[in-house]
Order: structure tokens, then C-alpha cells, then sequence
């Protein structure tokens, strides 16, 4: 396969390449105001189903004008947005003259959203932990240190992408990074296995010869998994696009991580420290010393 | 031939017991599993998150302090903050009684009390507030379960979210004003004497200042049944309360040695005024004690019957431990929910779908194998969720998505293994083994902790992944050896 051939003869280049979009994005995370959603800035949601009233477009270019985030139109219905500066009174006036065409309101307090933040921060660094203590255990250190590394370039280069295109961060989008994270350990964990292998057989250039081996599989994961985002992409309706479209780019970038990214910081300490490739001979799942 | 049969026979089961979830009317299952909950983002519904503050835990716990202390001693309070609580004694050169001392011991050991010159000192009180948070919120939760139970609403959850917060979801067609309203009333009554001490409250009754005294004498504590009436003899609305036995008798000392001298009865609530949450207390009624009561009496000066069922309601309930506010409110329209299931699963149906028709292609009849543990496995997710009474949300078809790409990967790893092999199946399978257990232990430690700190939706996705990681660990390991081993073994090729 072509795919394999190019992917192979090119990792220097690819390494370079997955670095600089690492970089980019991380400019962009600073530099770039994120777009968070209600959920987590607080505020209100008002989902309405196509047309609204006469008089409640009044009330957005009038009254509502300085609590207004945004006006979302789609061709099923609109999203507005409503800061958490709107009093109770606005709020009830909009939605008496939306009428029938209202279909939610959701409300959340600037505090629970800020909390939300956190929350969820804390939540993805707490596995991240412990996913690079169990992987120590079964592994190395050096190598458990080399997946999370890979995991963290994945993540920043799928925020990267939501920053820039401006992509609403709510509870979905949070829920495309957990997948990604999922994903991103999963390969990592195959490339890795394959590499313990290779090394228990005193193989020359193990690293090379693993990803030779891994590879395969890899791609037709990977493309098996892209056809079923893609699907959701185009097919999945509003709630879930946002979602297909972070965890596509995730997708993508942790194939690319798990080859390129683990396995160069794994043969560049390895260059260093020959015992890196030196697993603990812990008794393993599979019944072999 | 036989085993063969029996073998597809027995496959078959999960997959129709999951086809008899989803289209219930085609596939009757006779209640062998209970049908599938959604979560409020997928059936519409209403979700309410209410919080407790920080300074409303600093008062529980100071409240408890000075119910202790004035209970064996003859003090008035005359400072507390969020750490301790000063006590001047009434009487000059009084001490403190021996039993507080026990009680402290006993009841609130990490508590220290001390004899000052004129009174008494307690600090320490910032030791006991998680143990007082917990408690609020456990007591919390019982009120306003029962409270909504009196409401007549059904199908409804309520549940603690992290230290402070109490989740309540409530159905569509759920009155949502007039629920607010109740789920978080702080109505309180309070019979109290009149009194001069120091601490005394001063509440203004038609053009007087009424004075009484810091604590009542009975409370919401003892309220056994409350009910809204209309007053027989002043043709009002009013409340009947029936107080317990515990009450009841306290009632009737208080009364017996108060003849003559009037019983303020109070009506508290925490309100919001110009924004600003204050604590707003106004007199019912004041009336001189008759002859010595018992455990009926009735709240008048309520002004309206609405005014009377709401404050019934809420004193059958028992009083909120520590006020709740509303922080954060969810609306789906049951439309809204249908209209994202809908589309989402149409989507990800026709993306398994080009998926099979993928790896059919590249790994043949192996393939068709892998494709129909696929099934299984979400088969298995299905019932294993309906079974558990988790809900679905929309985070969970998150989970579900990884899943699925996890347990295609599972399968891929064995087939490339097996070409690498020469076609050994068998013992790709054996050496595949640890590859796929690390991955997926790796995806649980995630999983579970994500389940554990995360929020909701976060809650959601973890559930969901956790249940799948088994589900595919079985699907794709186990029942896939066993059907290729079978298929191979009977020598035939599909």
C-alpha cells in the first residue's frame, strides 16, 4: 500500500510536519479567544423551531441587543444566544413573544459554567495520570512519558482546530476530546505492545520494524473509523457535527501521533539511554517469561 | 453441524433481546429487559441543578452549636463567624453546665468550648462543615423528593452532584413555575414567647415592634402534618398543623407555664429582594395563650388559599436544611430530543454500515465475522445499559462511537496478526490477548475516573465506554474465537 510506503520513508518529515501544526496551535490557544459555549460561560440557550415571531425579533434588535452573544440560523430552527446579564424579566418577555415556536431554554449561572470548566479540566488531567502510571507499570517509564506526550500533541493540536474554526466548546465538544484521548491511547498502546515484542526477540532496529508491523492495522482502523465520522459528519444532524468534526481531526492526528510522535521520542532516548528498551520482566498477561 | 447451530442459536439472543428494545412493537420481549431510559437531552425533559452556598453551611453549623449550648445553658449569642461562636451568660457569675461539656465530647469532639469571664466560647467549627454539607444535602434531597412526591409528579430523579449540588429531572409536561417555586421554598414556621433579652428579634405587627425570643419553642422539626383550610370561625385561609408526640408536649409545658402571655407565630422565608437574597420574616398572628394547648393549632394570617396549600405543602415536607438556589436550568423539548436521536442514529448506522462493507472487503469472510461481533457487542451495550437503569444521553453516543472503533481495532489486531502468522489463527488469537487487555484496561482506568469526577454529561460518556470496554473485551475476544475456532474447526468456509 502506498499509504504504508510513504508514511515509512517520510517520518522525519512527518515528525517535523506533526510538530509545527503542535506549535500552531498552541499559538492559536493563546493568541485565539476560544468559543465557549453557554454551558460552560453561562448564560441561556434559546432553541426555536425555524421562524420567529415578528415580535421577538423586535425584542433581539432592540431591548435584547446588549445581552445578545449570538443568533445561530440554521434550516431547522435558530439558536440564540443571551448572556448571563439578562434579567429574569427580558428573559420572560422573549419567551412569551416566541410563543410556539419555542422549543428550549436552557439556563446555566456564570459560576456552574466556570465550574464546569474546571471540572472537566480536572477530570481529563486525573486519567491522564493515571493512564501514564498503569502504562509505566506494564511498560517503561520512558515509554509511558513517550504516550503522553503523543496524547497531549493530539489534544492541543484538536483544540488548536476548535480555537481557530471558532467551533463552540460545549459538553459534545468535551466529549469528542475524551474519545480522542481514548483513541489516541488505544494506538499508542497497540504500537507499543507491538515494540515489546520486538524487543523481547532481540530484533534489530525494533522501533522501525514495529511501526513496519503496526502500520497495517493502523491505517485500516483508522479508515474504518473515519467512514463511520464522516457519516456522522454529514448525516448526524446539528448535535453531533461538532463532535464528528473534532474527533475526525483527532482521528488523523493520533493515527499520525502513535507512529511518528511515540516512536521518534522512544529512539531519540533510546540513543541516550539503551536501557529504555529494557521492559521489566513483570509475569505478563499472555503466560510467557 | 449441531454445535454450529446451537452456537449461531445462542448469538442470536442478545441480538434480539437489542432489536426488541428498539422497535418494541415488532419484537416483543415480554418485560425480559426493561426498556431503555434516555437521558433529558435525548426525550426532553427538565433538568434542574440546585446549590447550596458556602455562608448558608457556615449557619447549619453554628445553629447546631448554639441549639447545644442553649439547651443546658442560659446564654445569648452574641458574635458568630465561620469558625466559632461566642456566648455571654444571662446570669453573672453562671457556669457552664457540666452536660455541655459531655455533649461536646460526645457529639462534636473536634469542637473546643471554653468558660470565658462573662460567658462561652466555641471554635473549631470549620472542622464539622463537610460532615454538615453532607448532611444538608442528604436531608435535602429527602425533603424535596417528598416534596415533589406531594406535587403528584412522576417519573422524576433527584441525586447529589459533587459536594454541593442536588440534580433534579422532571418531565416535560411538569408545571416548571410553580415547581421552582416549591422544590425551593424556604417557608419556616416558628412559634416563639415574647422576651427582652439581649438577642431578642424585633419584628414590626401593625404599627408595634414585637419582640421575641432567639429560638422558638416549636419548629417545622416537629411538624407531623400540615393542611390548608379555611378557617371555620374567621372564614380565612389558614394552616392546621398537627404536631408530634416530642412536639406535642413541649407545646403543652411551654403553654402551661405561659398562660396569659401571647405566642408569636412567624413565618420565614429566604427571598430574593432587588437581587439580593435576605431573610424575610413576618408575624401570622400573636394571640395570648388561652388554656394550656395541645398538639393542634393554626397558622392564620396566610391572605390567600394559594398562599396556605403552598405553605401546607412545604411544611409537610419538613424545612429545607439549608436554602437551595436554582443555578442552572435545562429545557428539551421532547421534539428537540427526538429530532437529535433521530439524525444521530441514522448517521452513525449508515457509517457502521460503510464500515462492515470496508472490512468485509479487506478481510473477506473473516470479515462477515468480525461484522456480526460488531452486532453483538452493541447488542450487549444495549441490554447492559436497560439492565443497569442507566440513561442514554447524548455524551453516551460519544461513548458508543470509541466503542466501536475500539472493538473493529480489536478485531483488525487479530486478523493482521494471524496473516502475520501464516494464517494460524488460533494462535493469533492467544498472542493478541495482552495486546488487546492493555488497551482496553488503559480506556477503563480512564473511564472510570472520568465516571467519578466528571459532570453529567461526562458521567454519561464514561458509563457508557466502561460498559463497552467489557462488552467488546467479550464480543470481539471471546465470542469471536469462539465462532472463527468453531467455523474452522467444522472445516467449512463461509
Amino acid at each position: 500500500m502506498s499509504a504504508e510506503k510513504f508514511l515509512l520513508n517520510n517520518r522525519k518529515t512527518l515528525s517535523f510536519f506533526s510538530l509545527v501544526v503542535f506549535l500552531a496551535s498552541l499559538i492559536v490557544g493563546f493568541v485565539m479567544k476560544p468559543n465557549y459555549g453557554v454551558e460552560f460561560a453561562g448564560g441561556y440557550i434559546i432553541e426555536t423551531s425555524t421562524k420567529l415571531p415578528k415580535a421577538a425579533t423586535e425584542l433581539i434588535k432592540g431591548d435584547l441587543a446588549d445581552v445578545l452573544i449570538e443568533v445561530d440560523k440554521r434550516e431547522d430552527g435558530q439558536t440564540i444566544k443571551l448572556t448571563t446579564k439578562t434579567t429574569q424579566v427580558e428573559l420572560e418577555g422573549f419567551k412569551s413573544a416566541m410563543g410556539e415556536s419555542l422549543l428550549s431554554v436552557d439556563s446555566i449561572s456564570g459560576s456552574y459554567g466556570k465550574e464546569m470548566q474546571s471540572n472537566s479540566f480536572k477530570a481529563v488531567i486525573a486519567a491522564m495520570l493515571a493512564m501514564t502510571l498503569y502504562l509505566a507499570i506494564r511498560y517503561n517509564t520512558i515509554m509511558a512519558g513517550a504516550t503522553m506526550v503523543a496524547l497531549i500533541h493530539d489534544l492541543v493540536i484538536a483544540l488548536g482546530f476548535v480555537v481557530f474554526f471558532g467551533i463552540e466548546i460545549n459538553t459534545m465538544t468535551v466529549g469528542a476530546l475524551m474519545t480522542i484521548i481514548g483513541y489516541s491511547v488505544n494506538d499508542s498502546v497497540v504500537t507499543l505492545d507491538k515494540l515489546k515484542e520486538l524487543l523481547r526477540g532481540k530484533v534489530e532496529s525494533p522501533v522501525l520494524t514495529a511501526i513496519k508491523l503496526v502500520l497495517p492495522r493502523s491505517l485500516i482502523t483508522s479508515k474504518s473509523t473515519l467512514l463511520v465520522l464522516i457519516s456522522l459528519l454529514l448525516l448526524g444532524g446539528e448535535a453531533v457535527r461538532g463532535f464528528a468534526l473534532v474527533m475526525t481531526i483527532g482521528v488523523v492526528f493520533g493515527t499520525l501521533s502513535s507512529l511518528v510522535v511515540v516512536t521518534s521520542l522512544i529512539e531519540r532516548a533510546a540513543k541516550n539511554k539503551p536501557s529504555v528498551f529494557e521492559i521489566p520482566e513483570k509475569p505478563s498477561l499472555d503466560g510467557d517469561v | 453441524m449441531l454445535k454450529r447451530i446451537s452456537l449461531i442459536g445462542l448469538l442470536m439472543i442478545p441480538i434480539y433481546l437489542a432489536g426488541s428494545l428498539l422497535f418494541p412493537k415488532y419484537l416483543p420481549n415480554n418485560d425480559l429487559v426493561a426498556p431503555i431510559s434516555l437521558g433529558i437531552d435525548l426525550k426532553g425533559g427538565h433538568r434542574l441543578i440546585l446549590g447550596v452556598s458556602d455562608a448558608d453551611i457556615e449557619r447549619v453549623s453554628q445553629d447546631k452549636v448554639i441549639e447545644f449550648v442553649k439547651f443546658y445553658n442560659d446564654v445569648t449569642v452574641s458574635h458568630k463567624d465561620a469558625d466559632s461562636v461566642i456566648f455571654n451568660f444571662k446570669k453573672k457569675d453562671d457556669a457552664v453546665s457540666e452536660d455541655t461539656r459531655t455533649t461536646f465530647a460526645n457529639e462534636l469532639p473536634t469542637l473546643t468550648l471554653s468558660q470565658t469571664d462573662n460567658g462561652i466560647v466555641v471554635t473549631g467549627l470549620l472542622s464539622i462543615k463537610e460532615a454538615e454539607l453532607a448532611q444538608v444535602i442528604k436531608k435535602n434531597i429527602d425533603i424535596v423528593s417528598s416534596r415533589l412526591n406531594a406535587l403528584g409528579a412522576a417519573d422524576i430523579s433527584v441525586y447529589r452532584q459533587g459536594s454541593n449540588k442536588v440534580v433534579v429531572e422532571l418531565p416535560s409536561d411538569t408545571d416548571m413555575e410553580y415547581t421552582k417555586k416549591i422544590l425551593t421554598s424556604t417557608s419556616k414556621v416558628g412559634l416563639y414567647l415574647e422576651s427582652n433579652d439581649e438577642d431578642a428579634v424585633e419584628i414590626p405587627y401593625r404599627g408595634m415592634t414585637i419582640k421575641r425570643m432567639s429560638t422558638p419553642f416549636i419548629s417545622g422539626e416537629g411538624i407531623e402534618d400540615a393542611v390548608a383550610i379555611v378557617d371555620s370561625q374567621t372564614g380565612q385561609p389558614s394552616v392546621t398543623v398537627r404536631l408530634d408526640s416530642k412536639a406535642g408536649k413541649s407545646m403543652s409545658e411551654v403553654s402551661a407555664k405561659n398562660v396569659g402571655k401571647p405566642i408569636i407565630t412567624t413565618i420565614q422565608e429566604r427571598i430574593k429582594v432587588d437581587g439580593v437574597r435576605q431573610q424575610v420574616e413576618r408575624i401570622a398572628s400573636v394571640a395570648n395563650i388561652g388554656t394550656v394547648l395541645d398538639r393542634n393549632f393554626v397558622v392564620n394570617g396566610m391572605g390567600t388559599m394559594e398562599a396556605s396549600e403552598e405553605l401546607a405543602l412545604v411544611l409537610q415536607s419538613g424545612s429545607l436544611k439549608a436554602p437551595m438556589e436554582i443555578i442552572s436550568e435545562q429545557t428539551v423539548d421532547a421534539r428537540l430530543g427526538e429530532s437529535n436521536i433521530k439524525a444521530g442514529m441514522e448517521a452513525f448506522v449508515v457509517g457502521m454500515l460503510l464500515l462492515f462493507a470496508y472490512v468485509i472487503y479487506v478481510y473477506r469472510w473473516k470479515g462477515v465475522v468480525a461484522c456480526s461481533t460488531i452486532v453483538i457487542n452493541a447488542s450487549l451495550i444495549l441490554i447492559a445499559l436497560s439492565s443497569i437503569g442507566a440513561s442514554f444521553t447524548l455524551t453516551g453516543i460519544a461513548g458508543v462511537v470509541l466503542t466501536m472503533g475500539v472493538a473493529i481495532d480489536a478485531n483488525i489486531i487479530i486478523f493482521e496478526r494471524a496473516k502475520e502468522l501464516g494464517g494460524n489463527i488460533k494462535q493469533a488469537f492467544t498472542d493478541s490477548f495482552s495486546t488487546i487487555i492493555d488497551a482496553n484496561v488503559t480506556t477503563m482506568i480512564a473511564a472510570l475516573i472520568l465516571f467519578n469526577v466528571g459532570s453529567i454529561p461526562l458521567k454519561g460518556f464514561a458509563l457508557t465506554l466502561a460498559v463497552g470496554i467489557v462488552t467488546t473485551v467479550i464480543s470481539s475476544y471471546f465470542i469471536n474465537k469462539t465462532i472463527m475456532l468453531t467455523i474452522l474447526k467444522s472445516g467449512e468456509d463461509k
